[in-house]
């Protein structure tokens, strides 16, 4: 049966030095923080393993936005993203800052391969990457291009 | 290597015989399935597919989206903050702003992708269902429709 033990986290520890990240352990066993350097900015990562799965966070991903009027664009990209991005999704908190997460079925040691741990990790470095500029841009400009809507009339191009 | 095989395939054919189901219709493309399920409240045409490395059950639309324009910024941030609050299953936009829900495991090879993580993510979408369709219909078709996460004046009190 899944559970939070030295063992499971003993892989994931693992897996962090063949990754070849650092990392720091949370207070609660099970959870750790790292972070990397992307292309246009910093994140930190928090990861956490439950008895029957493990999470990879970046929390705030981006601050949300300070004008009401920006959120109706903002909300609408990236649900429309969600449907675009494998594995990964967009959420918000209560804070109606940005989230991105990866969460994968993680019950045992023997059942959760390196193979599926470095494809978490590379998978949410490849969309910071590849959406942080746009999603900021949503969160703080008025106008910012979205893929998915028209600049004047929100209706959808995609 | 991860491939979409007859063996990856016929191994996933056996998971929904295993699962209980017979009413299952494989689609044109290899690697595609279609089956219609009941949940305690409704009935929805499920759309499973295998990759390369992934494997998808997709219900889409899930719901409608909304026809009235004002519903849809309270609809967007439920499902948002809803997303950080399920584990693996996400919600999204499709290019019709219907509401979609998704559950994507790795899925590479047919030695590695057992049974139990099939049913995992059946069982997702099942919870999914069963706990959310009624809420997020109302979000899109009612006015006054409640979100847990958020009060009357849009405070989120969750």
């Amino acid at each position: 049966m899944g559970e939070v033990d030295a063992a499971k986290c003993e892989m994931v520890e693992r897996y962090f030095t063949q990754y070849g990240w650092k990392f720091n352990r949370g207070d609660e066993m099970g959870t750790w923080h790292t972070g990397f350097r992307g292309e246009v900015a910093s994140f930190n990562i928090f990861v956490r393993v439950t008895e029957w799965w493990i999470y990879f966070i970046i929390n705030p991903f981006v601050v949300g936005p300070k004008n009401d009027e920006l959120k109706m664009r903002l909300y609408t990209h990236i649900l429309r993203l969600n449907q675009d991005i494998n594995v990964a999704k967009m959420c918000l908190d209560r804070d109606f800052d940005v989230v991105l997460t990866v969460e994968l079925p993680c019950d045992t040691p023997e059942s959760f391969q390196y193979s599926e741990f470095e494809d978490a990790i590379n998978l949410l470095c490849h969309y910071c990457d590849t959406y942080y500029l746009e999603i900021l841009k949503l969160a703080t400009e008025a106008g910012a291009p979205s893929k998915y809507l028209d600049t004047g009339s929100d209706v959808d191009l995609s | 290597m991860g491939e979409v095989n007859q063996e990856k395939c016929d191994m996933i054919a056996g998971y929904f015989k295993q699962y209980g189901w017979d009413n299952v219709y494989a689609g044109e493309e290899l690697g595609t399935w279609q089956v219609e399920i009941q949940s305690e409240v409704a009935k929805h045409d499920l759309f499973v597919r295998v990759t390369e490395w992934w494997i998808y059950f997709v219900i889409n639309p899930f719901c409608f989206g909304p026809k009235k324009p004002e519903l849809k910024e309270k609809l967007y941030y439920h499902l948002l903050r809803l997303n950080l609050d399920i584990s693996v299953a996400k919600y999204s936009l499709n290019a019709n702003d219907d509401v979609v829900i998704s559950v994507e495991l790795p899925c590479d090879s047919a030695a590695t992708f057992q049974y139990d993580e099939f049913a995992d993510g059946v069982n997702l979408i099942f919870n999914n269902c069963n706990n959310h369709y009624l809420e997020i219909m109302k979000l899109c078709a009612e006015a006054d429709a409640q979100s847990k996460y958020i009060n009357p004046g849009g405070v989120d009190i969750s």
